[in-house]
C-alpha cells in the first residue's frame, strides 16, 4: 500500500481536492497520508460480508417540514463577509478558461 | 480581588438569587482572573468585556424586575471558537476565517443567549477542530493550568483550560470523537458529551457531520446538567436533531445508584494504558462497589478498530464540509488552510475517490455497523459502561507533532462511542504523576450509556462526584 501512493498520487488527490501544494509539501504529505492509510489497512482484519453501512447513528429517516415560507438573511447579512461584491452578487473568480476549450 | 470566579454555575444561580451578588460582579472576577492568568494560558482566542459587561447589565436589570430568564441568567459562559455567534469574529481557529463575522447565531448560542448567559469570550481550539492538543490551532498553543508545560487536550482545549483556571463560570465545546471529553480529562474538570443529535449542531462549523455534538464542560455534574437542560432539543434548522422529548437532567441528579449495572471493558484496560490512569479508575470501582452498583466485567470490540473507522469517516467528511470554503462568499482561499486541515481533506479526498470508496469509506461505514452492534449488545447485560477517558495524562507540548494520527490515538477510548452516538460523560477520578513531569494531573474517568441515556450517565456521574472530592480541586495557578 505504502508504495502505491507515489508523488503523482499526491498531486492527483490535491487537485481532487481543490488544493495547491509546493513540491515540498506534495513530499510531507506523502509521508503523512502514507502512515495514515497503513494504519486504516487494519480494517481488513474484519470481515464485513453482508454487513449493512451505517451512515446515521439514531435510525432518523426522510424528515419533512411544512413548506412555508421563513425568514432568512438580508442581502447586506448574506454579503458581509464577501471579499468582492458586484451589484449585490458575491463576485467570484472564472471557474472555465475559454483558451482550454 | 474577589472569589466570585471559583463558584460553579449552580452556585452563581443561587448567589444571584439570593442577591449575594450582581451578574456585574461576577463577570469582573472572571475577567480579572482572565487578564491575570490568560497571557500565561491562552485558552482564549478573544474576551468579549464590552459584550459581556452589556449582557451582564442586562441580566441585573431582569432581576431586578423579577424577570430572570433562566438558571443561567447572568452566569458567564465561555464559548468554543467554531460555534457561530452574531457579528462576533467566529474564526475556529483557523487562519482561513481569521476574518468571519456570522451574520447569525448558532441554534447553541441562541438558546443560552435566550436563557440569559454572558458570553464571557471564545475559546481557542484545534484549527477546524482537527485535533487533540489545540497544537494545531492556527494562532497559539494553550497551557495546561495543571501544569503550563502541558497541552490541555483538544479539540475543545481552550474551553477545557478556561474553567480549570476559573477564568469563566462554565463552557461549551463540541465533540467529534473526544473533543469534550479528552481536554475535560487532561485539565481535569467535567465534560458532557450528549447523544449524537440531542443537541443542534446549527451553526457549528462543521467538521464531521454525522458525529458533530456540542456540550457543556463544567466544574461539576449538576452544571453539565444544567447547561443541558438549555440546549436539548430538537431543531427545525438540524434535521438530524431528535424528536425524542429532552429528559430531566436534573431530578435524576441524588437518585441512589444502588443495583445499577456498571460494566467494565477489559479492551479498555490494555497495556498502553499508564498505571497512574489505571489505578485511579480502579479506586473509582471501588466507590461505586461501596456505593452499592453491580461490576460487570465485559468484553467490547478491540477499540484499535475505531481509531481507523473514525479516521476514514472524519477525514471523508472533512473533505466535503471544508468544501464549501472556497474564499468568495467568506473567509480566505484555500491556499489558507493549515497543514493539518490540507491532509485531512486530502486523505479523505482519497477515501472517497473512483476505485478506493469501497476499500475505505463502505468498509469503514460497515465496521461502523459492527461497533453499533457491540455496544447494544453490551447494554443488553450492563446499565452504562466507564472506563479512562484518556490512556494517558496531559502529555507535554510538542507531543502531537509526533504523528499524523495523533489525536486518533490519543482519542483511542473514547471513539468507540463516538462512532456509534452515544453520551458520555468525563468526571475527574484522581491524579497520576507522569514520568517525566514534576505535577501530578488529573485523571478523568468516562461514564457511557445508551443513545439518550444522559440521566441515567448524569445520575451515575453525580453519585461519584458526591462520594468523592476530586472535582473540587484546584491548580497552583502562575501569573507571566
Amino acid at each position: 500500500m505504502a508504495d502505491r501512493l507515489t508523488t503523482e498520487d499526491v498531486a492527483r488527490i490535491a487537485r481532487l481536492a481543490a488544493m495547491q501544494l509546493t513540491a515540498a509539501e506534495v513530499k510531507k504529505f506523502q509521508g503523512w497520508l502514507t502512515e495514515a492509510i497503513d494504519y486504516i489497512e487494519v480494517l481488513q482484519e474484519l470481515d464485513t460480508a453482508g454487513v449493512i453501512v451505517t451512515s446515521q447513528v439514531t435510525g432518523l429517516v426522510n424528515l419533512w417540514r411544512q413548506d412555508q415560507t421563513q425568514s432568512s438573511l438580508t442581502q447586506k447579512q448574506a454579503l458581509q463577509n464577501a471579499p468582492a461584491t458586484y451589484k449585490g452578487y458575491f463576485k467570484v473568480e472564472a471557474v472555465f478558461d475559454r483558451s482550454e476549450g | 480581588m474577589g472569589t466570585l470566579q471559583t463558584l460553579t454555575v449552580h452556585e452563581i444561580a443561587e448567589g444571584l438569587e439570593q442577591k449575594t451578588f450582581s451578574a456585574r460582579e461576577v463577570l469582573q472576577d472572571c475577567l480579572e482572573q482572565s487578564k491575570k492568568i490568560d497571557p500565561s494560558l491562552h485558552a482564549y482566542m478573544e474576551l468579549l468585556e464590552e459584550q459581556a459587561a452589556a449582557q451582564a447589565e442586562a441580566a441585573d436589570e431582569r432581576r431586578a424586575r423579577k424577570a430572570v430568564l433562566s438558571s443561567l441568567d447572568g452566569v458567564p459562559i465561555a464559548v468554543k471558537d467554531n460555534f457561530c455567534m452574531q457579528d462576533v469574529r467566529t474564526t475556529a481557529s483557523s487562519r482561513m476565517l481569521d476574518n468571519y463575522y456570522p451574520p447569525y447565531d448558532a441554534t447553541v448560542v441562541r438558546l443560552l443567549r435566550e436563557a440569559g448567559a454572558v458570553f464571557i469570550g471564545k475559546t481557542n481550539m484545534d484549527a477546524f477542530a482537527h485535533g487533540s492538543s489545540t497544537e494545531t490551532s492556527d494562532f497559539f498553543t494553550t497551557s495546561n493550568p495543571w501544569d503550563i508545560g502541558r497541552l490541555p487536550g483538544g479539540s475543545s482545549g481552550g474551553s477545557a483550560a478556561a474553567v480549570a483556571a476559573d477564568m469563566t463560570i462554565g463552557s461549551i465545546g463540541s465533540e467529534t470523537a473526544g473533543s469534550i471529553r479528552q481536554p475535560a480529562s487532561w485539565s481535569g474538570v467535567t465534560g458532557l458529551k450528549p447523544t449524537y443529535g440531542r443537541v443542534s449542531r446549527y451553526g457549528l462549523i462543521s467538521m464531521c457531520s454525522s458525529t458533530d455534538s456540542p456540550g457543556p464542560i463544567t466544574k461539576d455534574v449538576r452544571d453539565s446538567a444544567l447547561i443541558l437542560d438549555i440546549l436539548a432539543g430538537q431543531d427545525p434548522h438540524d434535521s438530524t436533531t431528535s424528536p425524542q422529548p429532552k429528559g430531566d437532567y436534573l431530578a435524576c441528579l441524588g437518585k441512589p445508584i444502588k443495583g445499577v449495572k456498571i460494566g467494565l471493558p477489559k479492551e479498555y484496560f490494555v497495556d498502553e494504558i499508564e498505571a497512574g490512569v489505571k489505578d485511579a479508575i480502579m479506586q473509582a470501582v471501588a466507590t461505586f462497589k461501596k456505593l452499592g452498583a453491580e461490576i460487570v466485567e465485559i468484553s467490547l470490540l478491540d477499540p484499535k478498530y475505531s481509531i481507523a473507522v473514525y479516521t476514514i469517516v472524519q477525514r471523508s467528511e472533512v473533505s466535503s464540509n471544508l468544501a464549501r470554503l472556497d474564499g468568495n462568499r467568506f473567509g480566505h482561499k484555500r491556499t489558507d488552510f493549515g497543514d493539518e486541515a490540507k491532509n485531512r481533506v486530502m486523505l479523505g479526498t482519497y477515501t472517497l475517490s473512483a476505485g478506493y470508496y469501497d476499500a475505505y469509506y463502505k468498509k469503514a461505514q460497515q465496521v461502523r455497523t459492527l461497533i453499533v452492534d457491540d455496544f447494544n449488545q453490551a447494554f443488553k447485560t450492563v446499565d452504562v459502561i466507564i472506563a479512562p477517558t484518556s490512556p494517558v495524562v496531559a502529555l507535554p507540548k510538542g507531543a502531537s507533532e509526533e504523528t499524523a494520527i495523533f489525536g486518533e490515538l490519543m482519542d483511542v477510548l473514547v471513539e468507540p462511542s463516538s462512532m456509534a452516538g452515544l453520551p458520555g460523560l468525563n468526571v475527574p477520578c484522581g491524579f497520576s504523576k507522569p514520568k517525566n513531569g514534576s505535577v501530578a494531573m488529573p485523571v478523568g474517568m468516562q461514564i457511557m450509556g445508551p443513545q439518550f441515556s444522559e440521566e441515567l450517565i448524569l445520575q451515575v456521574g453525580y453519585a461519584f462526584e458526591q462520594a468523592t472530592d476530586w472535582h473540587t480541586k484546584k491548580p497552583q495557578l502562575s501569573q507571566e
